[in-house]
């Protein structure tokens, strides 16, 4: 029988000694980090430009290897910002940024990890770098992303990256062309009426879902630029929206977004305007009975390169037919005199989805050798 | 017979408003004593004890209740494997100051209280895993242990079998008298209360309430006014002496018992 | 009982668990990604905490020692122990051993609040001030529901907490819904799976001072705790002050858990896991039972850290980890302790 009594001693002396070593181990904790070690600054300046080992976590590679002029001098980038960087024509006059050795699960930076790297000049969100700010990583190169201006965004960007790669001339040189080509098109659409703005909605077309980027997607200035107007101008939410709000919108003119990778909305971009067409449900649409949803050409998520001007001379064109067919002309002079990269036809194809929008209306002007 | 442990005067309670389950009861125990609460489903027993054992705040009347209570509940459900001498150490919890753990002290009073009820050889086992008697006898050994001057024991006999029914009326007995403890209990069984009360309260409706000495309250009537059922008090010889015992006339097929509760419903 | 003998010498037991606690903390700065020599550590260690010398960044040694895994190892102890103690206390207090910290409202109302200083931009001391103050509006909801449904017992507080848990969840929802794709999201999305990375010394302070308060003063309350495992009519038979007691010993649990949310965001799973082995290795008796789980919590989550940091080349999110090991050892002590028919009220 289990009369026998356990002796109490040792247990009660290790219970009160637990709450004193917890407090302890606290009280420890306390005295390490009330005096937290310091990092000195170190001897060298913090960022030596031109960088030489630079590694890229935002999504802005595209922009870092058009001023630089290509993808030497980086160590390694996050593996969206390689994603992005690599994507569309950029990815052929580029082709060394798909090698790029990957730093890094999204834009998050890991301390230990780029302390392996040990980059010279580290392309950091400024709302991420806190991190490294802590542990005193020298050449912190910090984004910043001002989601409602989306050209000064840009520009700022550039001016950034030139800095960090000594390239002003280039970043100039960028600057100008993109002033021109905007003030070219400011010009072709002058005249004409707010009456004839077309009234556009962009959306990211996935399985079965529609979703609508909000406020914070820069495409939407670039619709009221091209002479249209954004439906979506008021929307807060980047988020999901249904079919009968779409025909409540009542658009003359559907965009589907290629880029759907980074809505959580919709998974992939495999909805074309055909596919569009072909949904019974889709034609009750105005713009699906006028056989006007496109698909916009490729361009990157922030546009952070070239990409933007060019959207807008195929927006330009697509909202306003009586424009000149000059599209394939800007593509090619654009990647010639930045680039010095000479553009085949199935490239520019490739581009602006040329067979996927072919069933939409007016989509031959784009057809090669059909310029003015 | 000294000051009354507990008193109370124009005590009522209801949980609906206007619906009283009991109203302007008033009664007192005297130190020593062991008292009965009787009275049939329903009347509100438990809630007069919870009253008593002041968990519960009545709708009307006061309550004098100044000693230290120990109280075994009627169903006994703890949540994880406590051992038995865990359950009766947490008896003294009124002894073991709040940052503190029991100290050989009350671990040597808490195996005395076990071995006291005869159980001590269960002191290590998980108190869930022991049957309905001896669980009675560990939460007996707890009230004993956290040294209160008042048990409350809600229907202490309820769910045991004759054998341990009588040893827990023993223990009633043995902790009023050699312990100078003051019991209240509830019970189902007038039996029981005939044989070990001092006193007795009869619950018989909302107001109507019998109080006295067991061999006073428990009379023919006074059962039969309460449970509606023949219950006669009858005189045996055992063990040399006159004992008084209830006998309960349980009769199927007599259409009396029925008919009688129609005849007190038209009252 | 097959864990009898653990049982009996629970007090060993405890006293080892805390030797293996520590002996882990010391193994984990030689842990991660990058290599390092013990020799390396040992002259960090020293020349850091003897001479107060401070380091430059090129020493990278020193960098990735006492700047980024000192920290983060004691940080992720304290919430490891927070957790599990916060954990242990819940199950008794509420009398079911089914129950987590998330169940008040607490762990939903702290995320909220971190979520919502993100998206306002705030800096860590901001995030960490919402965490707190958010757990505890969820607690107070919680308790103001149950009080409004007219019951005071602990399953309309558990429901309670589960309905404002829901609601604060909804918010949460919302709140990455509003947020920027491109700033803000994955920074919102990484913290709500959990995470060490961003471990500071301004964190463990923080989180120290709060285990401090509430981590010992549960553990000095241990034998107390017994108490409230006792239905609630007989508990206020035992001692007194009972309730006024519950308050406190709740707060303490807000505090541990609001802490921990608030320095590194959601981790599930230790407090509700932790408990019950520790109830197998040294009995249900909370005197016993706190310690040994505290110090097992740390335990755990230093474990599932180091993996976190170390297993693949990237950061995996500390709450998926404890997650998938979490979930099935909680459904094999489920199935295991319903067998030995636990009662609930």
């Amino acid at each position: 029988m289990m009369s026998s009594k356990p002796n109490s001693f040792l247990q009660n002396t290790a219970e009160l000694l637990s709450s004193l070593l917890l407090g302890l181990l606290c009280v420890a904790a306390i005295v390490v980090s009330a005096a937290p070690p310091t990092v000195r600054p170190p001897a060298r300046e913090a960022a030596v430009f031109p960088a030489h080992r630079a590694v890229v976590l935002p999504v802005i590679l595209s922009a870092y290897t058009t001023i630089n002029g290509g993808s030497q001098n980086l160590l390694a980038v996050s593996n969206v910002a390689r994603e992005w960087g690599s994507y569309g024509l950029l990815g052929k006059v580029y082709p060394g940024t798909e090698r790029l050795p990957v730093v890094g699960r999204m834009i998050i930076p890991e301390p230990e990890q780029l302390l392996k790297v040990h980059p010279d000049a580290l392309f950091v969100h400024k709302q991420q770098a806190e991190v490294l700010r802590k542990i005193g990583m020298p050449g912190l190169v910090e984004v910043n992303f001002m989601p409602r201006d989306a050209r000064k965004s840009r520009q700022s960007l550039w001016q950034l990256v030139g800095r960090a790669t000594m390239q002003g001339p280039r970043v100039m040189q960028l600057l100008n062309w993109d002033a021109a080509q905007r003030r070219q098109l400011a010009g072709q659409l002058g005249g004409i009426p707010a009456a004839h703005r077309p009234r556009v909605l962009l959306v990211h077309a996935g399985r079965g879902m529609w979703s609508v980027p909000g406020g914070y997607y820069a495409m939407g200035s670039s619709i009221e630029e091209a002479g249209g107007t954004n439906l979506a101008a008021n929307f807060r939410l980047n988020g999901q929206i249904n079919l009968e709000q779409i025909i409540a919108l009542d658009p003359d003119i559907l965009l589907l977004d290629p880029n759907v990778m980074m809505s959580p909305y919709a998974s992939s971009h495999d909805v074309s305007p055909r596919d569009i067409y072909n949904m019974p449900e889709c034609s009750v649409l105005r713009a699906v009975k006028e056989r006007r949803v496109y698909e916009l050409p490729q361009h990157s998520y922030t546009n952070d390169a070239i990409e933007d001007p060019l959207l807008l001379a195929w927006m330009a064109e697509i909202f306003h037919p009586e424009l000149p067919r000059q599209l394939r002309g800007v593509y090619r002079a654009a990647y010639q005199q930045i680039y010095g990269f000479a553009l085949s036809e199935d490239d520019i194809d490739r581009a602006i989805f040329f067979n996927e929008n072919l069933p939409s209306a007016g989509y031959e002007r784009f057809r090669r050798g059909a310029e003015q | 017979m000294t000051d009354p442990v507990i008193a109370f005067k124009g005590l009522g309670h209801a949980y609906q408003p206007g619906d009283w389950v009991f109203r302007d009861y008033s009664a007192q125990v005297k130190r020593g004593e062991v008292f009965a609460l009787l009275g049939p489903n329903g009347c509100g027993k438990t809630t007069l004890l919870k009253i008593l054992l002041g968990a519960m705040k009545p709708l009307a009347g006061s309550v004098h209740q100044h000693v230290s209570v120990g109280f075994v509940p009627q169903i006994f459900q703890v949540s994880f494997d406590y051992t038995s001498l865990d359950m009766v150490l947490m008896g003294r919890a009124r002894k073991i100051g709040l940052f503190s753990t029991p100290t050989q002290t009350d671990r040597d009073a808490a195996y005395a209280a076990l071995e006291r009820f005869g159980v001590a050889d269960l002191a290590q086992r998980p108190f869930h895993e022991l049957s309905g008697g001896q669980r009675q006898l560990v939460i007996f050994a707890r009230a004993v242990v956290s040294e209160a001057e008042l048990l409350l024991l809600d229907e202490p006999t309820s769910a045991l079998d004759l054998r341990n029914q009588a040893m827990i009326l023993d223990w009633i007995t043995r902790l009023s008298r050699h312990d100078g403890l003051t019991v209240v209990f509830t019970t189902h069984n007038p039996q029981h209360a005939l044989a070990v009360a001092d006193n007795a309260l009869l619950m018989l409706g909302q107001e109507r309430y019998v109080c006295g000495t067991a061999r006073e309250a428990l009379s023919e009537d006074n059962l039969k006014a309460l449970y509606c059922v023949d219950i006669r008090r009858v005189s045996i010889g055992y063990m040399g002496k006159q004992v008084e015992t209830l006998v309960t006339v349980f009769a199927p097929g007599d259409d009396e018992i029925t008919g009688r509760e129609k005849k007190n419903a038209s009252e | 009982m097959r864990f009898h003998w653990t049982h009996k010498h629970a007090g060993l037991l405890t006293l080892i668990l805390f030797a293996l606690l520590l002996a882990e903390m010391v193994l984990s700065l030689g842990l991660g990604r990058f290599r390092l020599h013990t020799t390396e550590i040992l002259r960090v260690l020293l020349h850091t905490r003897l001479w107060h010398a401070g380091g430059t960044f090129y020493d990278v040694p020193w960098v990735v020692v006492e700047i980024i895994r000192l920290p983060r190892i004691l940080m992720v102890t304290l919430c490891g122990v927070g957790l599990a103690l916060a954990g242990a206390t819940m199950q008794g207090v509420f009398r079911n051993p089914l129950v987590g910290p998330d169940v008040v409202g607490v762990s939903q109302g702290a995320s909220l609040g971190g979520v919502l200083a993100i998206l306002l931009g705030w800096q860590p001391m901001g995030i960490v001030a919402m965490a707190f103050g958010f757990g505890l509006v969820g607690l107070l909801l919680a308790f103001v529901l149950a009080r409004l449904a007219g019951r005071t017992s602990t399953l309309a507080l558990v429901l309670s907490g589960i309905i404002i848990g829901s609601f604060f969840s909804s918010f949460l929802g919302l709140a990455q819904y509003y947020a920027d794709p491109q700033t803000q999201l994955p920074g919102i999305t990484y913290w709500l799976l959990g995470s060490f990375a961003s471990a500071t010394y301004q964190k463990v302070t923080i989180v120290a001072a709060a285990t401090l308060l509430a981590g010992c003063g549960l553990l000095l309350l241990r034998w107390r705790i017994n108490l409230f495992s006792l239905n609630e009519t007989d508990a206020a038979m035992l001692g007194t002050n009972l309730e006024r007691l519950r308050w406190i010993v709740i707060a303490f649990v807000v505090l541990l858990v609001a802490s921990q949310v608030s320095v590194s965001g959601g981790v599930g799973w230790v407090g509700l896991i932790i408990p019950h082995l520790a109830r197998m290795l040294v009995g249900p008796e909370h005197s016993k039972l706190l310690p040994a789980s505290g110090f097992l919590g740390g335990i755990y989550l230093l474990t599932m850290d180091d993996l976190a940091r170390s297993m693949a080349s990237q950061e995996i999110p500390i709450g998926l980890l404890t997650g998938i090991v979490g979930a099935p050892v909680f459904a094999i002590l489920f199935w295991k302790t319903q067998s030995k028919g636990w009662i609930h009220d």
